[in-house]
Formats: structure tokens, sequence, C-alpha cells
């Protein structure tokens, strides 16, 4: 992940006028975009868009920057959020219900990979499936929250801009979001015969997102 | 292990492969090098479209990327006409579909047209029948929103001139004079164990009898969550010192309050709808002078109006197809039927949650001084309307800025 400096001092070259620093700025920052999208939508393809239309809105809003006091990490993050609302609205008039974060056949396939190099053994394993699990059973917006935090790597400051929110408010939600992670995950821990729920990561099932 | 640690250990890896990601990266400059966007009824930039064909022309077998290109190239059209609001002017809102007719410029952009849904552009939508009532619908929304909101600062007036209240605010009380010369901190120490003159609890328990039952009713509510319709309810004396509440007050001395200056000045106090973080819900302040009968002031009312109702009202005209949505005049986004009102309160002027024809039927609202219009966009026809001015419900006598709203009526244009 790139500095923020960095990306505010290409930011500041491409709202002068930079193209090519404004090149720079998407080698740097689409592919945390990209991933803050996929989480939250079902296809590569809509995650693509989003990557797309968040980098024409920041050369779009370059010289009427709304928020000038905030990082353009942030800024982008806060963008690329409420295109992913638009579109789980977009999902619910087509339907009358929220689209939900799909789990991804792609993600799972990864998973699955990365577990004999990452995940030695059966017991971490289920570990991190009861993690998920657990993940899964959270209100949407804790869940969004500790993914901001976890998944995406977000600061605080960059959590508070995206939810509009002072930056105590993020610090005391993310310690209630995840005392109750963790709440869940000794409770799955102590089901006897395993989870009957959605598995996030699971191609058969949906991950809940706000 | 920290449950936060557990989660990042958890974390799906994503992979975004570099030829995808180059391809995004070539649509995007190949947009911003390009002239600007100059109106939603022109087809997807043709030549970011050709770029797009061209670098996968080689390889036939990706279709899927093919349709991405496609897909973004509109997209591109699209971002940079709800960017601001303003640089497509409100002319872009097209008024009938035939404004919005655009001739195909070659075969390539005329297969884009599948993927990205513009067929209906090139055809005839008849919006003579729906466009109007679309609007007419948007005007009885926005009416029931607005009688609603004149209801509740009626109450509080009325609540200003109730014999209790002023009896009240006249009244002397021994603290109030015990605490004379003190400031703020040490008032604010003195009576942080109970935030009012009255002892007696008369005025709490009158304020509560006035606002006793009244809760918003929900259309799919179970029953009990009502909210209620006033957040809290509290008055002062002429120094701003809290005489009765319903509930707890953060501070004793209000008078350093801009609603207690404002209102002790000029009558009346109306904020903006805000999002209550700690209630979780929409709510706009409304503070009140209490006068005797001869107008001499003798402290401030004040409440908070549960925004919420709003909701209730956009339900009732949502349908399948049809979805209505509500934005204040500063962009606080007040009623979202499609998406269940899961982002009520949040901007939608500074980002993009507005869909594009909201957007322009916002800028047009904006601009172009209509109360109610319609408009058609793609496959969707919005009809909207507005308070007299977006800025301003003109309430009464009040200076400045006062709340408004703007409510959108969208569906699919052939129904």
């Amino acid at each position: 992940m790139a500095g923020g400096k960095y990306l505010d001092e290409l930011w500041a070259r491409s709202a002068a006028g930079d193209v090519e620093s404004f090149n720079t700025l998407f080698d740097e920052l689409s592919a945390d975009i990209f991933r803050f999208a996929r989480y939250r939508l079902t296809s590569d393809s809509e995650a693509d868009d989003v990557v797309a239309e968040t980098f024409l809105y920041l050369w779009k809003g370059r010289v009427e920057r709304p928020d000038n006091d905030v990082s353009v990490r942030a800024w982008a993050f806060g963008i690329a959020s409420n295109l992913v609302k638009r579109r789980w609205r977009s999902g619910a008039r087509a339907d009358r219900a929220l689209t939900r974060l799909s789990a991804f056949t792609e993600i799972e396939r990864i998973s699955a990979d990365e577990a004999s190099d990452l995940v030695s053994s059966i017991e971490s394993r289920a570990r991190v499936r009861n993690v998920r699990i657990a993940l899964d059973r959270l209100p949407p917006a804790m869940t969004d929250i500790l993914v901001m935090r976890a998944w995406d790597e977000m600061e605080y400051g960059e959590i508070a801009y995206v939810l509009d929110c002072p930056i105590g408010t993020v610090r005391s939600r993310l310690a209630r979001a995840r005392d109750r992670l963790k709440t869940e995950i000794s409770k799955i821990e102590r089901e006897p015969n395993g989870h009957t729920g959605h598995v996030p990561g699971d191609s058969s099932n949906t991950m809940r997102f706000p | 292990m920290d449950s936060l640690n557990e989660l990042r250990a958890a974390r799906p890896r994503i992979a975004w492969s570099s030829t995808r990601q180059s391809h995004v990266k070539e649509i995007v400059m190949t947009q911003i090098d390009s002239p600007e966007p100059k109106a939603p009824s022109a087809r997807p930039q043709s030549n970011s479209t050709r770029v797009a064909e061209n670098s996968y022309q080689n390889n036939p077998d990706d279709r899927d990327r093919r349709s991405s290109s496609r897909r973004l190239a509109f997209l591109a059209v699209a971002a940079s006409i709800v960017v601001g609001f303003g640089l497509v002017g409100a002319s872009t809102f097209n008024r009938t579909a035939s404004n919005q007719t655009a001739q195909p410029d070659n075969e390539q952009t005329d297969t884009a047209s599948d993927d990205v849904g513009l067929d209906s552009s090139t055809a005839e939508i008849d919006d003579t029948a729906t466009g109007p009532r679309r609007a007419e619908q948007a005007e009885v929304v926005l009416g029931k929103m607005s009688d609603y909101f004149d209801e509740r600062v009626n109450d509080v007036i009325d609540w200003s001139r109730t014999s209790e209240i002023r009896q009240a605010a006249d009244a002397n009380y021994p603290q109030a004079e015990e605490i004379q010369g003190m400031s703020i901190v040490e008032i604010e120490s003195r009576f942080a164990s109970n935030k009012t003159l009255d002892l007696s609890g008369q005025s709490s328990a009158f304020l509560l009898s006035l606002i006793e039952g009244q809760t918003i009713p929900r259309l799919n509510g179970e029953p009990g969550e009502e909210p209620p319709v006033y957040a809290e309810v509290f008055f002062t004396e002429k120094n701003g010192y809290v005489i009765g509440a319903t509930g707890d007050t953060s501070d004793f001395v209000q008078s350093d309050e801009e609603w207690w200056t404002v209102a002790m000045n000029d009558g009346i106090f109306i904020g903006n709808l805000d999002f209550d973080e700690s209630a979780g819900v929409l709510a706009i302040d409304v503070a009140v002078r209490i006068d005797d009968e001869n107008g001499q002031p003798l402290g401030v009312i004040k409440t908070s109006i549960d925004g919420s109702i709003f909701a209730s009202f956009a339900d009732e005209f949502a349908t399948e197809d049809v979805d209505v949505l509500a934005v204040s005049a500063t962009g606080v986004l007040l009623a979202d039927t499609a998406s269940d009102h899961q982002f009520v309160g949040q901007d939608a002027s500074m980002q993009p949650i507005l869909d594009v024809a909201q957007g322009m039927a916002f800028n047009a609202a904006k601009s172009d001084g209509k109360r109610s219009d319609f408009g058609t966009f793609e496959k969707s026809l919005t009809g909207y309307a507005t308070t007299p001015d977006p800025r301003s419900l003109q309430y009464r006598d009040v200076v400045g800025e006062q709340p408004g709203w703007l409510v959108f009526v969208e569906g699919p244009a052939e129904s």
C-alpha cells in the first residue's frame, strides 16, 4: 500500500492537470479500490466498473474537490463506497432486496489454494472458516467496519470519512464490533456439529453487507 | 489472538490480473484525455469504445472484457454527468424522449447499446401520460412531507403559548438567583445531577403529557417499534437555564447554543435536517421563543422532530416498478424505497448516491426554478417536485436558509 503522503503529492500534481501523475496514482491506488469493491459486489466486472468510475470522479472533481482536508485515498474510498451502494440500490430495484456480497468462486478457489501455504493445519483452516462465519453473523454495519479495517486496511481517518462520522465513533464502533466478533467465534466453536449457516467465501452462499 | 488479527488472517485473497487492471486504466486514461462528454443523449464515447475494441480485437475469446469496455465507456459518460451535478446543464434531463434520440454512429457502438441498455434511447417513448403522473406523485409526497413538518412546527408554537409553559418560564426560582455571576462551568458543575430549575418536576411532567403517545406509524413495522414524533422537548427561562425536560439534557445552560440565541432574537429557529448518530434517526431541531401576553421574551422551548416519517410517506407511493426518493435541500438523503431506506442520512449531493436520472433532476430542479417536472433518461422516467425554493420553505418570516426537499418518483418509461 502506497503511503498517503506520496498519494497526496501525486494527487496535487494531478489536480494541476498532470495526466502522468494521475496515471501513476491509478497504478498506486486502483488495486486497493478494486479489492474494496470486490469484497462487496458480485463480480470482477462490477468491481472493474467501480474502479473506473471512481477514478473518473476523481479526475472530474479535481477542480472542485468537496473535501480538501482529507487524503485522496480516503476520498477515493468514499467515492467507491457510494458507487457500491448505488449498485446495491440498483440490485434492490430489480429484486426488492439489497444485493449482497457474493461469496465469489474465485476467492474461494484462491483461498483453497493458499490454504496449503497460509493455513497449515486443519485446526487453523477451521479457525479461518469460523471467523468468516462469525463475520457473516454480525449486523451488516459491524461487518462493514470490520472489513474496512481488517481487509481493506483503511486507517481510522479514512473509515471516518467514508462513514461520515468522527474518528472517536469509528474507534468505539470497531471496539464493539470486535467484541461481538469474538463472542460469535466462541459461540461457533461451541456448536457441537459445526455451523449450519452461510460461509463467506463459499460460492453457494452470499455474505451480508448493509 | 485478537479478533481483528484473526479476521485479517481470514481475509480472502483477491487477484486483480494485470491485464484487467491495464484494461480499466486504459479506459480511464482515454476518457480523461478526451474532450468533456457533453450529454447523456449522445452515444457512449465512440472513440473510447473503438480503442477498447481494438485492444481486444485479437483476442476473440475475451467476450467478457469487450462487454466491460462498452459498459465502462457508458459509465464514463454517466459519471461525468452526475459529478457535482454541474458539468452538464439542466437541459440534459430530457423533457421528452425524442430529445435524447441519438443516431448510431457506427456498428460498434450500436452493438454496445445491447450491453448498456441504450436501446430505448433510440426509440420514441410515450411519456405523455406517465411523465405528468410521476411528477404529480412527487408533488403529493412532497406535499405530505411539507404539511407534516408545518404541523409539527405549529405544535411547538402552540406549546410556547400555553399558560403552563409561560408561567413556569416566568416563575422565580431560588436556585437561579444563587448562581448569578457564576461561570457556565461552575453552574454546570452545580447542576450536574439535576439539570432543571423546576425541582417539583411539574414542568417536565407537563412536557411529557404534550408528547405522550405521539409516535410515527410504520407501514411494515412491528407494534411497539414506532419512534416518537419528538425526540425530546425542553424549555429554558430567559437566561437559558433549563426548567423542564422530557429526558436528560446534555447541559443545564443552553444560552450558548446557536438555536437558543437565534430563537431569542428572531422568535424561531429551524435547523437543517441532520442525522442524529446517537438516536440513529433523521431529526430537525426547532426552537421557539416563549413570549408573555405582551410579547416580552420569557425563554425558549426546543424540540427535535424525527424525520423518519418521510420514509413512510415514500413507501406509500412505491410499487414493484416505481421507487420514491427524497433529498433535503442540503443534499441529505431522506427516503429511498429502492434500498429500503438503508442509506438515509447520507450526503447524496456530493457523492454519487443518486442515480443519473435523479442527479439530473436534482440539477434541473435547482437551476430551472420549476417546482415540478419530469424527464427521461435511458429506460427510466423520473418525475420530481421541490419545495418553493429548494433552499427554503420560506417558513413564515424566518430569515435565512430553511429546510427544503426534493422528491423523485422513478420508474420504467413504458409503464
